[in-house]
């Protein structure tokens, strides 16, 4: 599904814009393994992105962790444009990148479907 | 007793602080199950954590949760007979960064399970939303202030003293709006939980 086809480049653009509108915070291989796109193919964006400056990254030892540009030109209506896409996405996905475990797991502890512990 | 097969979680929750409670050790249940016994079973959980508050060395746990059949695999104490693993995270008990000295007791079959206060559960969902953004976290708060009459009032001051004082206004939405819907699954609360965070976005 690509709502704002048109308007970005890749589907895997709005893909990554989504995630980091919705998750605040992202790493590369997180978006891509949320999607099941290839890493390669989301680090092509992220990279994109960057250097067009709708999002920003900081590296934290080896890896770049990604967030919107609050000062990006066009940061206000980005962000209503996404946020329109969101609402128009079928709820199991919205809710499937939003009501997701955020808080750590300690190392040793079984996965439980659905995201309870 | 060493085998689970038919034990609901509560339960065997209640026979493990039991036994350890004979064998000199003392526990407090906290995490998801704590959260299921406050939520009337609206959160399902498949592990117990609790913790060891007067601190026995860890072969005395070893020994004693070898009596009721469970080996340790890593952080987790297992049992052949049942898939839930039991853990007991490191004492103090603390909630953000207060240290928790008051608990209470539930009783439930298979006898009775000390535990966190609800507030101090809602405390420790709420800190998991402030600071990793943990929505299902924000959720499940809401659901055990919700079932337990815990207003919003209540958590004003730790949320602000969380740095949290925006979010205490998201969380008094939230809590009318699901005050005055079926309280029925966690489910049906995540999806408001999740509609108006999207609205603030």
């Amino acid at each position: 599904m690509f709502i704002l086809k048109g308007i970005l480049r890749a589907e895997s653009q709005e893909k990554i814009l989504i995630y980091l509108l919705v998750r605040e915070k992202g790493y590369g291989n997180n978006i891509a393994e949320f999607y099941g796109f290839s890493k390669n193919a989301i680090q092509k964006q992220l990279a994109r992105l960057e250097e067009d400056s709708l999002i920003i990254g900081e590296s934290i030892g080896k890896v770049r962790q990604y967030q919107l540009n609050p000062r990006y030109a066009f940061y206000a209506p980005l962000k209503s444009l996404l946020k329109s896409a969101v609402e128009a996405y079928p709820p199991g996905i919205s809710k499937e990148l939003a009501m997701t475990r955020t808080r750590p797991r300690k190392s040793g502890k079984s996965i439980i479907p659905n995201n309870h512990d | 007793m060493t085998d689970f097969t038919n034990t609901p979680i509560i339960e065997l929750a209640a026979i493990v602080a039991n036994h350890l409670e004979l064998h000199g050790i003392e526990v407090v249940l906290v995490g998801g199950l704590a959260v299921e016994l406050y939520s009337k079973n609206i959160y399902l959980t498949k592990d117990i954590d609790m913790v060891n508050i007067n601190y026995q060395p860890p072969q005395v746990m070893h020994d004693a949760m070898a009596m009721l059949g469970f080996t340790k695999v890593g952080r987790v104490y297992e049992n052949t007979s049942t898939k839930i693993t039991i853990e007991f995270p490191s004492a103090p008990l603390t909630v953000g960064e207060d240290v928790i000295k008051e608990t209470t007791t539930v009783t439930v079959n298979g006898g009775k399970i000390p535990i966190l206060h609800a507030l101090d559960i809602v405390k420790d969902r709420l800190a998991a939303y402030f600071h990793w953004q943990d929505k299902p976290a924000l959720a499940q708060a809401l659901t055990v202030m919700l079932c337990h009459g815990i207003n919003t009032i209540d958590i004003k001051s730790f949320c602000e003293n969380e740095g949290a004082g925006e979010e205490y206004h998201f969380i008094t939405t939230l809590y009318r709006i699901i005050e005055t819907s079926e309280l029925t699954t966690m489910d049906s609360i995540e999806d408001i939980v999740l509609r108006e965070f999207i609205k603030r976005l």
